[in-house]
This record gives structure tokens, sequence and C-alpha cells, in this order.
């Protein structure tokens, strides 16, 4: 909100109150200050508002914050009673979401004056002059003291008036000049032909005033907030009027300002105010709230006494009982946030000020819980693959259709509503799309090698609704090596995966081509913990024996997968073979076409030491077993 | 003076004139050492050989013979240990050329925003406090209901918050504090004897880091996703004392000693009273800078008691608990730590980012 110092000054009775001040006091007191600039010989402060205050969208109501923290009061508003008669015609509320209507009648007279220091405020706070007294007022007195007001061209009216919800199918023109159709829970102000407001959001084209208007029917009222929020959002129209009416306006002003409006206009115009009626009754003073003074202290973390708390809340406007060691609360009329003793402890505080607070730790006995596996699990992957050179990424959980490869009709489970767009329409089901486009990214920027991982939540489609699974997914390639004098260049081979899987104690992974020699795997995460200790592993106990090395070097027809191979030998070594690997698999000179010579690598290791006849033994054995695998020793 | 090589046996005088070839093409450290017991070892070496001889010498060219020993002396060891010396250090390191590009050993990164969560998690769990992790997709009534937040609040509408399209009561969570609702709802069982969960316990605090998701075009100060992390202390007799005890612990914690907290009134729809907390700017030391729009203070997280609608929705007895929850965004703090100025980067897995963004400053 802006907020022109001049103004802000204006409303302060008693005190001056300086620009440091006032930077001082408005963070504290809950509205930081957004930007400040000197403009037009005065400064322009833009605050920030929270939701539930609608009594601070004006002036005053900051003011009124300001007054109750340095202990002043506000200046009066000028003082402009007017002498109530019976209604100059009809007005019926007929919804009950409007509960009270003032109205007056102006004759508006020749003059086109507008006071110089209206317009300039009105430029300060960023809406301009219209140059037509009935508007330029009642903005001056929308942003001056938070009560919207409305001034229809009489002459332009049909009949009696009505506030009632709108017929389905009726449509309206506003002043922005848009015809909407409206809805049967949509409010409106209307004559006898139609509409001629959207009550408390906008007024109507047709009635509006213009430099020919002669008379004005002034319009100040309270209409409910939640049916103004949903009109205001309905049509996406969010102004200043529906912006204070959806939050809640003070019922003791919208009397005095439809006064003030009324007499201001025919002052400025040479007019006079020919009528002014009410319709409805005023609501009642909101429901008292009762603050045991021990919540206060629970709250603040120290005493304060009852009278320092009843100072407070009388400052801002509040009528207190003490009532023993409670405060009988009954909130002012602009104060539609205090319902509860903890709304009032806290307004006790801001004032306070939330600096004298102690800080203080809470003992606390209750043990601390132990941490959850799935995230220790992803803290600890995450860092092992950072050690082994592989970027963790983070990309957004949901993608577009074109990047599923699975049927249309699982996806509609995971589907949004309501997307940014196309490509973010889904809950995704895999995470490798997004790394296969970091991946891209990155070798375009460049990067000879790619290691990308992402541990998040991927999601399958089930009857209750998206259902989430942690997941890791991981992408490899592009040319390894082949920078320095020492590794030589290499793709990287599905192999390399494998292994890097076995080293993470990933078991059935299945590796995935995702094009532009990048390779990938996704495994779903266990959500429960291997049954070991979480804080160090089982200790196994292992051989301080020596260990024999034995190398074997065989013949083996070309397209024998080893895989087979090895699991045969398993069969007839002992537990003593603590490794068997192949080092070597090499084709070429030596060796006869269609042949290939693959290196054996077997470990012996048991608790005691090996001899050399037991280990030929083994060896043996080995031997002895490739024949029937049509394999010879080289 | 003259040397008077004259007087050296021609068998010795021919072995000094091939020593410096010896020497140069002795290949190993034991063909120098084969040398050295030839010319200057202590048994039946040339060296000894001439001692003999200079005590058989007459008197007159004694003194010669000896000032040439000597320099023999000194020319033989001085070349063997330099050769030596050449021999051995050729096989160690410093014989090659350090200068050469060395082979990469990779080394990738943790993603800092997971690792500055697992720094703000650190910190808390020095406090006894543990994880609660929630579903992405959540409930309207957890994520909205169960905090207070009341149907017609602008933040539950389809233009601020993703809803799912066959499960209209389905959203992606806007916040962490979801997690609040469901730890709370399971801490208000009660057990056959009528004891609930946190009264077993005896109060709980615990922090919830996690993805949430917001309607917003992305841009360099918004995203649609981001991570955030949730705290939650449920005791007895909880004051906004404590909490800004606890803050300033945990800001003091992760950014430094000198690290100060400032409490500011705030509105939360699930705490009451609520805060905004600020800390002084890392950046100017409180002086006033862009960063801190000259205040000198940077908004840095939400907090307050926990609004008593938010316990008794979940079964709580307002009267008896209280407690205290804060919230903040990791990629705003980790823009702010990091003066990174745009927050995309951090979505668009550049290994660059990624890279310079490993080596904490």
């Amino acid at each position: 909100m802006r907020l022109p110092l001049s103004a802000l000054q204006k409303e302060i009775s008693g005190r001056s109150l300086s620009l440091d001040q006032v930077r001082q006091y408005l963070p504290m007191l809950g509205f930081p200050i957004e930007n400040l600039e000197s403009l037009s010989g005065d400064t322009l402060l833009e605050i920030e508002i929270t939701a539930n205050r609608s009594d601070v969208l004006s002036i005053r109501g900051i003011a009124r914050d300001i007054a109750a923290k340095i202990g002043t009061s506000l200046s009066h508003i000028p003082d402009s009673s007017i002498v109530e008669d019976s209604s100059a015609f009809p007005i019926y509320l007929e919804s009950p979401l409007c509960s009270f209507y003032a109205a007056a009648l102006v004759d508006l007279g020749e003059s086109t004056y507008i006071p110089h220091d209206t317009t300039k405020f009105l430029d300060l706070i960023g809406s301009s002059s219209k140059a037509l007294a009935s508007v330029d007022a009642s903005n001056e007195f929308l942003y001056r003291y938070g009560q919207p007001t409305h001034a229809f061209d009489l002459d332009t009216l049909q009949g009696s008036v009505t506030v009632r919800l709108a017929k389905s199918g009726e449509s309206f023109m506003g002043l922005d000049g848009i015809l909407r159709m409206l809805t049967a829970h949509d409010l409106v102000i209307a004559d006898q032909v139609g509409p001629i407001a959207l009550a408390g959001v906008i007024g109507g084209d047709r009635t509006k005033v213009t430099a020919q208007t002669r008379r004005i029917l002034i319009e100040s009222a309270i209409f409910d907030a939640v049916s103004v929020r949903t009109t205001a959002h309905r049509f996406n129209l969010h102004t200043e009027a529906s912006n204070r009416f959806g939050r809640g306006v003070d019922s003791s002003l919208v009397i005095p300002i439809r006064n003030l409006l009324a007499q201001t206009i025919a002052q400025w115009t040479k007019g006079r105010v020919t009528a002014a009626w009410n319709v409805g009754l005023l609501p009642s003073a909101a429901p008292m709230v009762h603050m045991p003074l021990s919540l206060l202290q629970r709250i603040a973390g120290r005493s304060i006494s009852g009278s320092d708390a009843m100072a407070h809340l009388e400052r801002l406007g509040a009528t207190v009982v003490m009532d023993g060691t409670s405060l009988n609360v009954t909130p002012p009329s602009w104060r539609h946030d205090l319902t509860l003793a903890e709304d009032l402890a806290e307004e006790i505080l801001r004032l306070d000020g939330y600096d004298r607070i102690d800080s203080t730790l809470p003992s606390m006995d209750a043990s601390p819980l132990p941490m959850p596996f799935e995230y220790t699990q992803r803290i600890q992957l995450s860092e092992h693959l950072a050690h082994l050179g592989f970027f963790q990424t983070l990309t957004f959980g949901f993608h577009g259709p074109s990047d599923e490869i699975g049927l249309e009709s699982e996806q509609s489970g995971r589907r949004l509503s309501n997307p940014l767009g196309e490509e973010y329409s889904l809950m995704r089901s895999s995470l490798l799309p997004a790394l296969k486009k970091a991946a891209l990214q990155n070798l375009r920027n460049g990067q000879a090698e790619i290691r990308l991982f992402e541990i998040a939540p991927v999601y399958q489609s089930q009857p209750e609704g998206p259902h989430s699974v942690l997941t890791l997914a991981l992408v490899w390639g592009g040319r390894a090596g082949g920078e320095d004098v020492l590794t030589p260049a290499q793709t990287i081979s599905p192999l390399h995966l494998m292994g890097l899987a076995h080293t993470l104690q990933l078991h059935d992974i299945k590796i995935v081509e995702i094009g532009s020699g990048l390779l990938g795997f996704e495994i779903p995460l266990p959500s429960k913990p291997p049954l070991t200790s979480p804080l160090i592993p089982h200790f196994v106990s292992f051989s301080r024996h020596p260990m024999v090395q034995r190398d074997l070097s065989c013949i083996v027809p070309k397209g024998q997968i080893y895989g087979y191979l090895e699991s045969a030998l398993k069969k007839v070594l002992p537990p003593a073979c603590k490794s068997l690997r192949c080092v070597e698999v090499y084709a070429g000179k030596g060796v006869a076409e269609g042949y290939e010579s693959w290196l054996l690598r077997f470990q012996f290791q048991a608790n005691r030491t090996l001899t050399t006849e037991e280990v030929d033994g083994w060896m043996k054995s080995v031997v002895d077993l490739l024949p029937s695998m049509k394999i010879t020793l080289r | 003076m003259n040397l008077r090589f004259d007087l050296l046996p021609s068998d010795i005088a021919e072995a000094h004139q091939q020593f410096e070839g010896w020497i140069s093409t002795a290949r190993d450290v034991n063909e120098v050492n084969r040398l050295k017991g030839v010319f200057t070892g202590r048994k039946a070496s040339h060296l000894t050989t001439l001692t003999e001889l200079l005590k058989q010498t007459p008197k007159e060219s004694k003194s010669d013979l000896g000032a040439l020993i000597n320099h023999l002396k000194i020319t033989w060891e001085t070349a063997l240990s330099l050769r030596l010396d050449q021999l051995i250090s050729k096989n160690s390191t410093s014989s090659i050329d350090l200068t050469l590009t060395p082979p990469v050993i990779p080394l990738g990164a943790v993603h800092p925003i997971q690792r500055l969560e697992a720094q703000i998690v650190s910190v808390f769990r020095s406090l006894g406090y543990h994880v609660e992790e929630g579903p992405e997709v959540e409930t309207e009534e957890n994520n909205f209901d169960g905090l207070n937040i009341t149907p017609s609040h602008p933040a539950r509408r389809s233009s601020d918050t993703f809803y799912f399209q066959n499960h209209p009561h389905l959203l992606l969570r806007t916040h962490t504090s979801p997690v609040q609702v469901r730890v709370l709802k399971r801490l208000s069982q009660k057990n056959k004897e009528g004891v609930s969960l946190l009264e077993s316990l005896e109060g709980i605090r615990f922090l919830s880091p996690g993805r949430v998701y917001r309607k917003d075009e992305i841009d360099p100060t918004h995203s649609p996703m981001f991570q955030q992390v949730e705290g939650m202390l449920i005791g007895k007799n909880i004051g906004l004392h404590h909490l800004k005890g606890t803050l300033s612990y945990a800001m003091k914690a992760l950014l430094g000693a000198e690290a100060d907290v400032r409490f500011r009134p705030g509105y939360f729809p699930f705490v009451e009273p609520g805060c905004e907390v600020d800390v002084r700017c890392p950046l100017c030391k409180g002086q006033g800078c862009r960063v801190c729009k000259s205040s000198g203070w940077i908004e840095i997280l939400g907090a307050g008691l926990v609004h008593p609608q938010v316990l008794s929705h979940a079964g709580i007895d307002p009267t008896v608990w209280s407690g205290f929850a804060f919230g903040m965004g990791i990629e705003r703090i980790a823009m702010i730590i990091s003066e990174c100025p745009d927050l995309r980067l951090f979505f668009e897995n550049d290994v660059r980012f990624l890279q310079s963004m490993r080596e904490v400053r």
C-alpha cells in the first residue's frame, strides 16, 4: 500500500511524527517498508499489509496503530453531520449479503473545482484525479479512511433501487466497459431495468457519473466480505473497493463517510445535499473475548500486568473490563481479526514490542526420536554418488505427456486440472526424461562426460490418487578420459553402470539407452531399512591369512557368455574362493579366428594358511570343467 | 700447483681417463656401486693401491703424489655420489614432469539446496529434533482446513494451487505445514489406557524438509516448485520466548555467531501470534545494502505459536499443550547467502553451476 508521509502525519493528533519514527515503527508494528521515495515534495512509503488486517487498508488505519504505539490519538474526521430524513425513494435490501445501506442525494452545482490537496494526494497514492468531484472525493476518502463509496448519476436510474442477487443469465456492463454474464451468486445493486453495480466490486456504465451529471445518489454500505471476494475472484476483478469490502469494513464509518462525501461534493461543486437516509441495520458490536492473564504470560514468557495489557488494548480502541485475573475485551468495530485470546495477546505484544520478548531455549524432557530411514538414505546415497563424481539435479515433479511412454489411460490419475502448461501437466512416472534434458543441455554446454542423478518421488495412478515412490535415477554418458596423459579416452559402457550399481549395492537394475551416448537407470528405493544397525554395520569377521591368487588363460568360442561360465565355475569352487573375475578379453594375433582368450583371476583365502596342494586341487576341478563348455586352456 | 699425473701407475692412469665415460654411461645404481668399489672401495681399489704406493714413494716425490691422490679421491667420490643421486631420483616422482596435465579424479556434488537442507536439519538435530516427511500430493484437509485456512482463502484458488483432475480434493502441497497436521493427528491417537502418543512422548520437536508447489510462472525469483523446511515443537507452557531462543540458536549455528535475529509481527492463519523473522543482513552486516533494501535486515522465515484451532482440529487440547512452528524457503536462504541472482539456476542443473556451488565459501 502506498502511504504519503504528509497524509499519515495529518491523521495523527497531538504529536509530530518524523520520517525516522515512521521507518522505525512500521516494521515493528507488522508493516514492512517495501520502498521509500521522495515525490512531489512528499515522502512516499510503500508498505506490506497482512491479509488479516482489513483495518489498515487506509492511511487512518495505519496512523491508528502508530498513534497507539506512541501513545497519542487520531485527528478527528472532519465534522459533517447532515440531517437524515425519510427515504427520498425506496431502496430495498433483498439479500442478507447487504445488511446496511446509507444513501444521500446531492444536487451538483456548476463549479468543477477540485482542491489541489486532493489531486496531489491522489497522484501520490497512484490514483490520478478524474476531474469529477464525486469521483475524486470518493477515491480520496477510500484511501484516507478505508470506506469505499459510490456515486450514481441519479437521472439515469429507472425506478427504485434494490440490492439483490443477480438473476442467472443477467448481464452487466461495468465502468471498465466490459460486459459480464452474472451468476445467481453475484450480489448486485439494480434499478428496475437491471444491475447498476456489482455490489462492493465495481459500478455500472449505464449509471456512471459524467461531466454532464447534475444529480447524484451516494452509496455507502456494508456488503458481505465472502460474497464480494467470491464475485471479484470469479470475474478476476480485484478493485480497491472489493479489496476492502472483501476483508470487512468499519461499520462505524459508513454513515460519517457518507455524510462527509455528500457535503464535500456539495461544497466543491457549490451544490447542495438534498436527502440522506439509511436502510437496514448496522451490525452490533463484535463478541467479547475473554483473556486470562496467565495466557498472556505464557505467550510472552514474562509477566505483563493487567493494567498494562488493558492500556495497550484500549489504545487500539477496544473496550476492556478487568475481571480478576482476566480481561474481558470487546474489539473495536474496525478489528474483525480479534476473535481469540491469542489474538489479543498478539496485539498487546505488538504494541509492547516484539523486540522486548526474551530469548530462551525451551527445556524439554522428551527424548529425541530416530531419523527416518528414507531421509537418511536419501542424504547418504547423494553423498556417495557425489563422491563417485555424480552431480545431483533438482527438477520439477511434473512433466508433459511427450515425456511419457506409458498408456494415456494410466496417465489420467496423475493429471493436474490447472497446470502451468501442457508440458507441466502430469506428475511424472519417471525421473529419466528430466535427467536426459539436463544431460543434453550439459553436453551442448561442452561437457565431455555427463554424470547426473536425482532422488525424488515418481508417481503411479491409483484409484485413491497419485501414489509416490521414492526413486533414484542416474544418467552417465559422453566421453570419459582422453583429457590427460595417463587416462585413455573411452566411451561409457553399460558395464560402467553395472559396476556403479554393484558399488552402491543396488540390485536388479535395468540399464536404458536414452540417446546421444547417454545411459541410465532408475530404481525405486526401499522404504524400510535393511536389518542392520543404523549407526554402524554389524561386524563381519575376515581372514588375516595370506591370500592365494591364480590366473587362468583360456580359449573360448566367440559368443560364449561369461556369466554362464562364472555361474558354472562357482558351483565347483569352494567357499575359500573369495573372488572370481574375468580381467581380460583378447582376440587377435595368437588366438584362432572365431575364438577369444579370457584371462580369469581366482583369489582364495580362508581362516588358515592354504596349501599349494589344495589350491592346485581346486584349480584342477576348474580345468576339468572347461571342456564341457568347449573351452580349452591357452 | 701442477698435478704430477706422471707419478700414476699406467693402469690407474688409464682407468682415470676412462672414468668420466664409465660414470656417465652407468645405467643403474649397481653399476655405479661397482665403479665405486673399483675406484674408491676400502679394499683393493685404485685408491687403496695409491695409498700403498705413497708409503713406498721416496721422500722427494711424496708430497706431489699425496696432492695427486687427494685430488683424485675428491674427483672420484664427487662424481660417483652425483651419479648415484641422479639414478636414485630418476625412479622417484620428482623426475616426472609434474607440470603435465594431471588426470581428473572426478568429484560430483550434492545439489546445493539439499546440502543446505541437510545443514539446517543437522543444526536442529543438535537440539533434539528429528525429521518427519510427508507426501507432495496432499489432501485439501491437511494442506488447508487442518491449518485454519478458511474455504474462501485466496491461497486455495486454482490460480494459486495445483489440483488434480480426477481427484478434486487432492492437490500439490503449497507448503510443508501439512506435515504438522499429519504428525499432530498421529500424536493425538490414544492407546488402550487412553493415553495419547503425545502424552507418552511428553512433547515432540521435528523438522519437515521437502518440495512444495505454487502456481507461479518461472522467473528469476519465482518457481512453481521449491523447497521448504518446516519446524514444530509441542510441549507445555511454550511461548514466543522459546521460539526466539530456538531460532536465534539455529541462525547463529547456520550463519555464524554474529548472526542477529529480529522478530516482527506477522500473519499466517495457522499461528497466533505470528512473526516474521529477520536476520541481520549477512552481506552488509546491517550497514544497509541493495540486498536488504538498505534496512540492514533480511526476512528469512515465518513463525509463530501454533494456533489453538490447529491443535484442536488435530484432537489435541490447546489448554494443555502449546507449541511453536516455523517455516523457511531453502532457495531463498541459499540465494541470500550465495548472492546468486537467479532462482532458475537452481533448477537448470548446469554442471558449471553445481560445481561452483560445491565449494563452501
